[in-house]
């Protein structure tokens, strides 16, 4: 007879002790108790009457959140002494140490979190301009190297330019958190300065429902995103086709990225 | 009655895992399932319920997913892609009985089966159940004009079960024991919010198998002889399927026990079965359908 173990995770009640204002677009919410989450696994934020999304958490007590729809909207409204109610941890997250981390836009988050663990030596982060960037705090913890498109901060252009062939030798293990196409350019580069794709940890995002790899929904060419990642080896990645080019919608439709 | 031949007797419940590209992944790792069941198909696209759609307590699971569904040319699109090699079987849902009877005769030929969910308990807020426009003896005749295969008719075990078999099993090949439990409510204290945004939901796992197990016994002894019986609610293990058979079902369903990533999902449906018939050895039984509905003594 084999062991059966199945168990389900509650939600619990999280207060906020704090928030953090980095820019207009993105807050760091700092909550009384700590979670159980690695860097790279994700929770999911529930604010009765308003809805539930799937976060990553930035470090062992705080959650980082762009402002992009209506439940982050109310989320920003938020401040201490509210709460919301968190499932967590969820998924899998990064499982190495020492990394060469590349970030783009609110990619950020869960690199933070590695950041904050002491698992990032050097940090390449990219945004859109100097105004979605978070700074003066990942400095203290790691060495970080900008870049902005408008150029408005650090080096003027993608983040992926940041890669060179002197960098990458200097390390065994690199996380990617961003937009897909992003990742997608930046772990083809490693790999073409010699790295095993397997060392390339890759965090993804799709559209979520349960969360816990009841539905399905979150799929991508078979691998549920919830259950399977968030965070996949890009020798993982490189099997999924889906990659870069297909999500599911509410409706379970499949879309062009 | 048209008998629904796989091998092994179990199936994924229908709503979960959901999309062929997730079974063809499981396949991959080595899943073991006689069928696998796509997420039920409507007559148009429809997004369910915004999140949250789950809920679990500590004891239970809820869901308010309230059918979300793809259009029917993107399904029979992904049909046509899947490459898999465990056969389907296709779970329809309408709003009219016509709806029922031509996504079942598009989707035939697709398909070694059909389940025909009349039960669904959640809807979007405003909308009417399905019993609620529905005729269900309607909806199964129109249905059975369609197809040759086995149709599966899967029920709640909140509904008048007992009495909505009684009209369809002239139509029927199969009764699913059964859908979700209908519906529970459940309060967040400090808002006074409930805790789905579909407000109410439908319970599942390991809390309600004594209910579906008496729901398979009730129609077993009422229609054990006419149709066969499929088993859905709270198996975990392999003990729970010896329990259904004993209660009447000859298939069964897994659900909420999947919720593990696609390594666990696999080794799960890959053992479960296994397991099922080392313990019919250890008790000296050569095929489970020597046990369904006849060890029970109460």
């Amino acid at each position: 007879m084999r062991l059966w173990v199945l168990i389900l995770l509650a939600k619990k009640r999280f207060v906020i002790k704090g928030v953090v204002e980095h820019n207009p677009y993105m807050k760091t919410f700092v909550f009384e108790e700590s979670f159980k989450a690695n860097p790279g696994q994700f929770a999911m934020v529930f604010i009765p009457g308003v809805g539930e999304k799937p976060f990553s958490l930035s470090s062992g007590e705080s959650i980082t959140v762009e402002k992009r729809g209506h439940f982050t909207e109310k989320f920003f409204e938020m401040g201490k002494g509210d709460f919301v109610y968190i499932r967590e941890p969820l998924g899998i997250g990064f499982y190495r140490m020492n990394y060469l981390a590349i970030a783009g836009g609110s990619g950020i988050a869960p690199i933070i979190h590695l950041v904050h663990d002491g698992d990032v030596k050097t940090l390449l982060y990219g945004a859109k301009d100097k105004e979605h960037l978070i700074l003066n705090s990942l400095e203290q913890r790691t060495e970080v190297r900008y870049a902005t498109d408008d150029g408005s901060y650090g080096y003027p252009g993608f983040v992926t330019d940041l890669i060179t062939k002197e960098l990458v030798d200097e390390y065994e293990f690199f996380a990617i958190c961003g937009p897909e196409v992003m990742m997608k350019h930046a772990a083809d580069k490693l790999v073409e300065f010699g790295v095993p794709s397997e060392n390339i940890e890759l965090s993804l995002e799709r559209y979520m429902k349960c969360g816990e790899g009841l539905c399905g929904i979150c799929e991508i060419s078979g691998r549920r995103v919830c259950v399977d990642g968030p965070v996949f080896t890009y020798d993982e990645v490189l099997k999924m086709p889906d990659f870069t080019k297909f999500k599911r919608a509410k409706s379970g439709k499949k879309v062009v990225l | 009655m048209r008998k629904l031949e796989i091998y092994p007797p179990i199936m994924n419940a229908c709503g979960i895992l959901s999309y062929l590209s997730v079974f063809e992944h499981l396949e991959e790792l080595g899943a073991d399932v006689g069928a696998w069941i796509p997420k039920s198909i409507g007559p148009r696209e429809k997004q369910g319920n915004e999140n949250p759609v789950i809920h679990f307590n500590g004891s239970v699971l809820m869901n308010s997913m309230a059918l979300p569904s793809m259009s029917p040319d993107d399904f029979e699109k992904e049909l046509r892609e899947y490459r898999g090699e465990t056969p389907l079987i296709i779970s329809h849902y309408g709003e009219t009985p016509d709806d029922y009877a031509r996504s079942v005769a598009r989707f035939d030929k697709y398909c070694i089966a059909h389940e025909i969910n009349i039960s669904c308990p959640n809807f979007v807020p405003g909308e009417k159940s399905i019993l609620e426009k529905l005729e269900p003896a309607e909806v199964l005749r129109e249905v059975r004009k369609e197809t040759d295969k086995p149709v599966i008719a899967k029920l709640s075990p909140s509904d008048n079960y007992i009495g909505i078999a009684q009209q369809i099993v002239d139509y029927v090949d199969y009764i699913n024991c059964g859908n979700t439990l209908a519906r529970g409510l459940e309060i967040e204290p400090y808002s006074g919010r409930a805790y789905l945004a579909g407000t109410f939901g439908g319970l599942s796992g390991e809390a309600i198998r004594p209910i579906t197990t008496r729901m398979v016994y009730d129609m077993y002894k009422s229609f054990g002889n006419r149709i066969g019986i499929i088993a859905t609610g709270g198996i975990s293990k392999p003990d729970h399927i010896i329990s259904y058979a004993r209660a009447g079902a000859s298939l069964f369903q897994i659900g909420t026990a999947l919720h593990k990533n696609s390594t666990f999902t696999a080794f799960f449906l890959r053992n479960i079965w296994k397991d099922v018939e080392e313990i019919l050895k250890a008790i000296n039984v050569k095929s489970i359908d020597e046990i369904v509905g006849v060890n029970f003594v109460g």
